[in-house]
């Protein structure tokens, strides 16, 4: 199993993937720059260090849960769809295992890219604001020592939400499919309900209950390939 | 004698409908199986049944020793294979695609890609990305990949479909060469004889997803290609002629259709007018007849298609 994930991660390229976690943080860090542009504005929704703290993670969430599905379409979704599978099928490797070691792979990568995501711009942004006030209140990094159990839990819960797409895109083996479920996921995720700003991502039971979700729906594509005739 | 492949009562059924029923056959370890059948007979179905991609719905299957079962993937270390038509990363370069292949094979000979690459003749294509091959270079790097991990068993579907009839001859020298040199067991398929009938050693004809034929290629080969037809005035006096005066073992009379089929190597036709004529029997016709393989195929394939 450990070797059939080494394999899999050996196939990646991560320097790719390096480059776009990079652009992926400059975004987001662009994005917190403007909250001081504008301090009346930025008040409306974000007045504390705690909602800041909610927003950089919203925003890595966001990122990270597309990027598994563009991962999801590469590694799994056009495997299927150009019959690649079929060729890893006749090797000495169990279905089960070798879909399982994919999905694996995906999972951790997005569990470790977002938590990774968080304390970088966390630490990054307090500094900055520490230094040169950007913001009229000061964001202390103790906030984020604080939320360590919440940021792991989190954390799992978005590897996990991160498979839902699978369940979309095996259908017809469609990366579009993918993508946009990702997308409408996340719309879905971080829309507001009221008018200050809460979403449902705010309630960590709602991340936690789509994180088992999506668990469940990569066990239940895999068990449904693993008897598949191709 | 043991063999490499024995199906028995093989069955596939999709919603209810039979492509492959009860197929039994018997692939000998070491020889060249050529698997001879009309497109759509249910060729590549049992083909994928022996390598577990798809499962049967009825009747079982012992590969190299082993009985294929829902978790039975370690025997698929020993097989190498092409299903279909070859499919590949087309982004990825052929040594590349070689590569991942062998990983998960579990085969980390270093120099088996360059060789497995050499033997299909494909040299100084190997960076180069899949997607620009011509078909028939897709097909050598599908042989390619099948042969790298040095398996005891082949299974080739239409191996040679998209080359030209060099490239045939020479993949046909090469699987000989598999078979007689390494003793790799072949299971070649194809809709033409002609393409296997020169390698294969016994071969099996599929039509409707049933076997209605399996025979070594030695046999056809002594009985059936080359005999003598004659039409004559007395049939029981002439088969006494042919058996008493000419020493002929192995001839047929078909009285119904007013042929007599002599298929003595050791007579010929002066033979048989002489001793007819001696014996007051009236030869009415009298032909060499050269019935090709090909005509026997076709022979047995549309005459099973009466019974069926």
């Amino acid at each position: 199993m450990l070797n059939l994930m080494k394999l899999e991660m050996k196939r990646m390229n991560f320097l790719k993937i390096g480059v776009t976690f990079l652009l992926i943080n400059a975004g987001i860090f662009g994005i917190l720059l403007l909250l001081g542009v504008d301090a009346e504005i930025t008040a409306e929704s974000i007045s504390a260090a705690d909602e800041i703290m909610m927003f950089i993670e919203i925003m890595a969430v966001a990122a990270f849960v597309i990027y598994a599905s563009v991962l999801l379409s590469n590694m799994i979704i056009e495997e299927f769809k150009s019959k690649t599978i079929t060729v890893l099928f006749t090797t000495p490797v169990s279905r089960k295992q070798l879909l399982l070691a994919k999905v694996l792979v995906i999972s951790l990568l997005t569990f470790v890219l977002f938590l990774v995501s968080v304390y970088l711009l966390a630490i990054l942004f307090s500094l900055l604001n520490n230094l040169y006030g950007i913001l009229w209140f000061s964001f202390p990094l103790n906030l984020l020592w604080e939320n360590t159990v919440h940021l792991l839990v989190t954390g799992v819960a978005v590897a996990g939400m991160a498979l839902i797409p699978l369940f979309f895109g095996m259908m017809k083996y469609s990366v579009p499919a993918t993508i946009t479920s990702s997308i409408l996921i996340i719309a879905i995720l971080s829309s507001s309900i009221n008018s200050d700003g809460t979403n449902l991502f705010s309630f960590t039971a709602v991340p936690v209950v789509l994180g088992i979700i999506g668990f469940i729906i990569a066990y239940l594509v895999i068990s449904k390939a693993v008897k598949k005739d191709f | 004698m043991t063999y490499a492949i024995r199906t028995h009562q093989l069955t596939k059924g999709y919603r209810g409908k039979d492509v492959v029923s009860n197929v039994s056959m018997n692939v000998k370890r070491g020889e060249i199986y050529g698997f001879l059948g009309p497109n759509g007979a249910g060729k590549t179905t049992i083909m994928k049944m022996m390598t577990s991609l798809i499962k049967p719905t009825g009747g079982d299957i012992e590969v190299l020793g082993t009985r294929l079962q829902a978790n039975s993937h370690e025997v698929l270390k020993r097989i190498g294979c092409i299903i279909e038509y070859p499919i590949f990363y087309d982004k990825l370069s052929a040594r590349k695609n070689l590569e991942i292949y062998c990983e998960y094979m579990g085969y980390y000979k270093k120099d088996a890609i360059s060789e497995a690459l050499a033997l299909v003749n494909l040299k100084n294509v190997e960076d180069i990305p899949v997607r620009e091959f011509s078909l028939g270079m897709k097909q050598r790097l599908g042989i390619a990949r099948a042969i790298v991990t040095k398996p005891e068993l082949l299974i080739l579907d239409e191996p040679v479909n998209g080359l030209d009839p060099i490239g045939m001859q020479e993949l046909r020298d090469l699987f000989y060469k598999l078979s007689r040199q390494y003793g790799v067991t072949l299971l070649i398929s194809s809709h033409i004889l002609g393409e296997i009938e020169h390698i294969a050693d016994t071969i099996g004809i599929i039509r409707e997803g049933r076997l209605v034929e399996e025979t070594a290629m030695a046999e056809i080969r002594g009985n059936h290609t080359e005999h003598i037809e004659l039409s004559v005035s007395d049939y029981p006096k002439a088969a006494y002629v042919l058996e008493h005066e000419l020493q002929a073992i192995n001839f047929q009379v078909k009285e119904e259709e007013g042929l007599i089929n002599v298929y003595d190597p050791a007579i010929s036709q002066n033979d048989i007018i002489l001793a007819m004529v001696r014996n007051g029997v009236d030869i009415s016709k009298i032909n060499n007849k050269n019935l090709s393989l090909e005509g026997y195929f076709m022979q047995r394939m549309e005459g099973s298609k009466k019974h069926a």
